[in-house]
Formats: structure tokens, C-alpha cells, sequence
């Protein structure tokens, strides 16, 4: 399905809110306008109601507690909340955190400032499919280690953790693990008890819900995970997160997750099948173009492709409106800077820059994926027509 | 939407999109070639220039580019923009003339004092 002109395949950035779910959030801007911490009326108790239903399902998902459950504005907050909540309350044991390269810059910007702070944090290395190694973490786990960081599924390229596993050796090693499941929740299962994760976040707009919802799970028991709040003022989410609670987006995270767990499995099959179709074709019809990361445990519906001697910019700008991407790289300086995600795995800050991301979902179809294969195709000849870089590879003076 | 790309001028855009004066791969003799490759980036730009029989004035200007829209998109106005000039009078006013008529942010001027630096070596290597 087009917006408007475009192709939409930016799923991994935001999702579209899936029309069901805004059919459930509607009534609670109007009709249903009371604020969940209002007591003392049936306004409130019935915005308290929703709330309470939309814990239950998202508990349920995750094979948690309700109680476990609290809302957030976003994914970052929640992220923020984790890290320097228990940065702050486990200080005592130790102040040594534990994370991967590879993370979303919510986290790293995070455990940067505890850093700065006076926290130390370990940022573990991948291998060029973006796999963190199991013994290194266990080695580099300390007496004063307090926290584990590593996210269930990778944004840029859909790698996926061995979750359980890195949950195990947390166990064994007696630290906390925090899992960003942003990417992975509603795409594949989750179970926070067989995975041995005490904390973990994710938020609504990547699930076909609104943005400015989020959520963290905490542990409630063996152990139980204590948290230093972030803000103050009203006491809400049991004195964790304070603030009035969004209620119609949390509704529509309520649907979304619903939806999400409902069509897990066709949707991954699905999309797996667009998702392998297109590269199938772009990496059959273009000369050089490679698959970054982990073929072998990934998302179903993220490919990141690199093309050989493409600006991956350029790429996109050649596409114009008609194609929503993301590339390897942020124009947010003198010069664009390159994916650390890429950098990370060790590719040149050319290889990043010659990357992009392709993030398939729910509203994708296979008409839409035939028409990528033809415009990526006919942007890369276009550019590759006019480039002496192109030119001297030919010449086989460039690699 | 009426620009769909906020981060480039509709100027710079049609250059990107549309590229005037390729160079083909003629095989002509009277062409200096200034050639500009960052090995970070992967931005390239090569100019092919012919000056008149007076040696005056820029009579032909091609080019072939690749790396950013940036890059590629001011190639190509540079050859539009060169033509019939001095070189002494490109060096003078590409790099404020490049920004005011393609609209550059800031942070793509880096490719303006490129170029001018391009020109600058024109002058070193050719007989002008």
C-alpha cells in the first residue's frame, strides 16, 4: 500500500498506526477523556480500566506480571529509566556496566553519560555479522559489574542476540540483564523468564500503535528489580514513573500488541518471502551488491544491502519521493557520518556509506517490491553511468 | 509537498537528476583533464576543460562525478557555470555563487572549496 506517492519500506524507523488500533484509540480522545489517576469518577476509573487491560496484554506477551508492567513515553525513556535507574539504586555493589557497539544510540548515549558521570561502562565488540561474543561478555563481567545491555534485535541490520543465552550467563555471573526489544517485540516471541532478562523496553510505533507510548518491563520477583525514577511528581506507575499516563496511546499499544501476536508467525513468513525476493533480484540484476550481517539469524523483514562503489545517499536522492529508505549513514555534521552500527561490524566508512537499509511490514506488497527492484536497479546504473570511480573499477584499478 | 528533499535545492537537484555536459569517454587530445578523489568518502569529480584558441576563456567543460547528491549535482552546474569564463574569474566567484544558486546548506560547502581548489589547480597544470 502507497502513502501517497511512496513505497513505504522505513518500517524498522515507525510504523503507519494500523487502522484497527486507531479505531480503538479514537473514543479516548473525546468520548472517554479521563485521566487514569483520577479516582473519584467513573471518567477515571474507565480510562483506568483501558490502562489496566492494555498491562495485562502486554504482560501476557512477554510472560510477565502485570504489576511488572510500566508505561512510558517511548522506547528511549524507558531505555533511560533502566540504565540510570538501576545505575543509580545498585550503586553500592558496583558501578560497571556492560553493553555492545552495536546498540541504538538511546542506550550508548546512555551508558555515555554515566560514563562521564563516574559509571564505567564496557562496550563489547561484534564480528563482521554484527555477533558479540559469548565468552568475551562473560569475561568482561566484574565483581562490581551491575548491568548487562544488549538488545534483542539490531535496527540496521535485524541481527538477533542469543538473548537466552547472554540471559544465562547474567544468571550464572549474578547481573542484571536489560534487553532493548524494541525491534523484536510483535515480531518474534519473547519470554522474559526463559530468557533471563530482569528489564527490558520497547515502544508502540514500531507495532503499528502511535508514537509517544513505551514500555518497560521489571522484574518483580527472584529478583526483585529496584529503580531510581526519573521523574518526580504524582507518583504514578508505582512511584516509577510519574507523569499523566497517556491513555488513547496506550489503548492503541493494547490493539497493536494484539494484533502483532495474532499475526506473528504469517507475518513473518510473509514478509520473509518479500524480503528474500527483493534481495534475490537486486543482488542478481545489480553487479556488487552484498548483504551486511547475519543472513542466518535475522528479522525477517530487514535487509541491509550494500552496493558496491554507491554513495548510498545518492541512492536514495536518485529515487526521489517514491521509495522511503534508510541509509548507512546521518548527514548530522560537516560530512555524513557513517553507521556506527556498520563501522562496528568492521566495514570502511565507504561500505557504510554505500549501505541501506530496507525495513519490509505489514502494509508492504509484492507489487511495491517489484517496483523497488526496478527503480534501486535503474538509480545504481544511473549513477554508476556517470562515475569515474565506477569507471576505474571497471579498469580494475579500484577494488 | 512541494520539495520533497529538504536537505537540497530543487537547483541542485535537477543537476543531480539531470546532469548537463557528461563526459562521454571521447578520445580527445585538447582537454585538461583536474581530478578530485576523497579514498574516505568515495566522492569523486573529474573535469574535462578546453579552453578557447585565445586561451582565455573556458570553451567546453564536462564532467563525471560520484559520491553524494552534493557532489554530483554541483559537478554538473560547475560545467554550466564555467563556461565562457576566466578561470581567474571561476576561482573568484564559484564558491559564493555555488551557494547562493544551488541553495547549500553549510554543511555541503566543503564541495564548493573543492571545486574552487580543482580550478586553482587548472591553473597550475595548464598552459594558461
Amino acid at each position: 500500500m502507497k502513502f501517497g506517492k511512496t513505497i513505504y519500506l522505513d518500517y524498522n524507523s515507525t510504523t503507519p498506526v494500523d487502522p484497527q488500533v486507531i479505531e480503538a484509540m479514537t473514543p479516548y480522545f473525546y468520548e472517554h477523556p479521563g485521566n487514569a489517576a483520577s479516582k473519584g469518577h467513573v471518567m477515571g476509573w474507565f480510562a483506568e480500566d483501558a490502562v489496566e487491560n492494555t498491562r495485562k496484554i502486554v504482560a501476557k506477551t512477554l510472560h510477565a506480571e502485570p504489576a511488572e508492567i510500566i508505561f512510558t513515553s517511548g522506547a528511549t525513556e524507558s531505555i533511560n529509566l533502566a540504565l540510570k535507574g538501576v545505575a543509580d539504586r545498585y550503586k553500592v555493589k558496583g558501578k560497571h556496566l556492560i553493553t555492545v557497539k552495536t546498540e541504538h544510540s538511546a542506550v550508548l548515549d546512555t551508558c555515555t553519560y554515566l560514563a562521564k558521570i563516574g559509571y564505567e561502562v564496557t562496550f563489547l565488540p561484534v564480528n563482521h555479522l554484527g555477533q558479540i561474543d559469548l565468552e568475551e561478555l562473560r569475561n568482561a563481567i566484574r565483581e562490581d559489574t551491575i548491568l548487562v545491555s544488549v538488545m534483542f534485535a539490531n535496527n540496521e541490520t535485524g541481527h538477533i542476540h542469543p538473548i537466552a543465552e547472554i540471559g544465562k550467563i547474567c544468571h550464572d555471573c549474578n547481573v542484571l540483564f536489560f534487553c532493548d526489544a524494541t525491534q523484536a517485540v510483535g515480531k518474534v516471541e519473547i519470554d522474559v523468564h526463559e530468557m533471563g532478562v530482569h528489564l527490558l523496553a520497547f515502544s508502540s510505533h514500531k507495532i503499528y500503535g502511535s508514537k509517544g507510548v513505551g514500555v518497560l518491563y521489571r522484574r518483580q520477583t527472584a529478583p526483585s528489580i529496584q529503580l531510581t525514577p526519573l521523574f518526580h511528581g504524582g507518583g504514578h506507575e508505582w512511584d516509577l514513573r510519574s507523569g499523566t499516563l497517556n491513555v488513547p496511546g496506550i489503548v492503541g499499544l493494547g490493539t497493536a500488541i494484539t494484533i502483532a501476536n495474532q499475526r506473528m508467525k504469517q507475518e513473518e513468513e510473509r514478509l520473509g518471502q518479500l524480503r528474500d525476493y527483493l534481495e534475490r533480484n537486486l543482488i542478481d540484476q545489480i553487479e556488487g551488491v552484498e548483504i551486511n550481517g547475519d543472513v542466518q539469524k535475522r528479522l525477517s523483514h530487514v535487509s541491509n544491502l550494500r552496493f558496491l562503489h554507491i554513495d548510498g545517499e545518492a541512492l536514495m536522492t536518485k529515487m526521489g519521493p517514491s521509495i522511503a529508505l534508510s541509509s548507512g549513514s546521518a548527514c548530522t555534521s560537516a560530512s555524513a557520518a557513517p553507521s556506527h552500527v556498520l563501522l562496528a561490524m568492521g566495514l570502511t566508512d565507504r561500505e557504510a556509506k554505500s549501505s541501506i537499509r530496507f525495513s519490509l511490514g505489514r502494509f508492504v506488497e509484492k507489487e511495491e517490491i517489484e517496483e523497488v527492484i526496478s527503480k534501486v536497479t535503474s538509480a545504481v546504473q544511473s549513477l554508476r553511468s556517470i562515475s569515474p570511480v565506477w569507471d576505474m573499477y571497471k579498469a580494475g584499478m579500484l577494488p | 509537498m512541494n520539495s520533497y528533499n529538504i536537505k537540497y535545492s530543487s537547483v541542485l537537484l535537477a543537476h543531480f537528476n539531470n546532469p548537463s555536459n557528461v563526459w562521454s569517454g571521447k578520445d580527445e587530445t585538447d582537454f585538461e583533464q583536474i581530478r578530485w578523489f576523497d579514498r574516505d568518502s568515495g566522492d569523486s569529480i573529474y573535469f574535462w576543460i578546453r579552453l578557447s584558441e585565445d586561451g582565455l576563456k573556458i570553451k567546453d567543460c564536462f564532467f563525471r562525478a560520484s559520491g553524494a547528491p552534493e557532489s554530483i549535482g554541483m559537478a554538473s552546474w560547475v560545467t554550466v557555470f564555467a563556461k565562457n569564463k576566466s578561470v581567474a574569474e571561476i576561482i573568484q566567484s564559484i564558491e559564493m555563487s555555488a551557494r547562493e544558486q544551488l541553495e547549500l546548506k553549510p554543511v555541503h560547502w566543503h564541495v564548493t572549496k573543492r571545486c574552487k581548489m580543482m580550478f586553482t589547480r587548472l591553473i597550475e597544470k595548464s598552459k594558461y
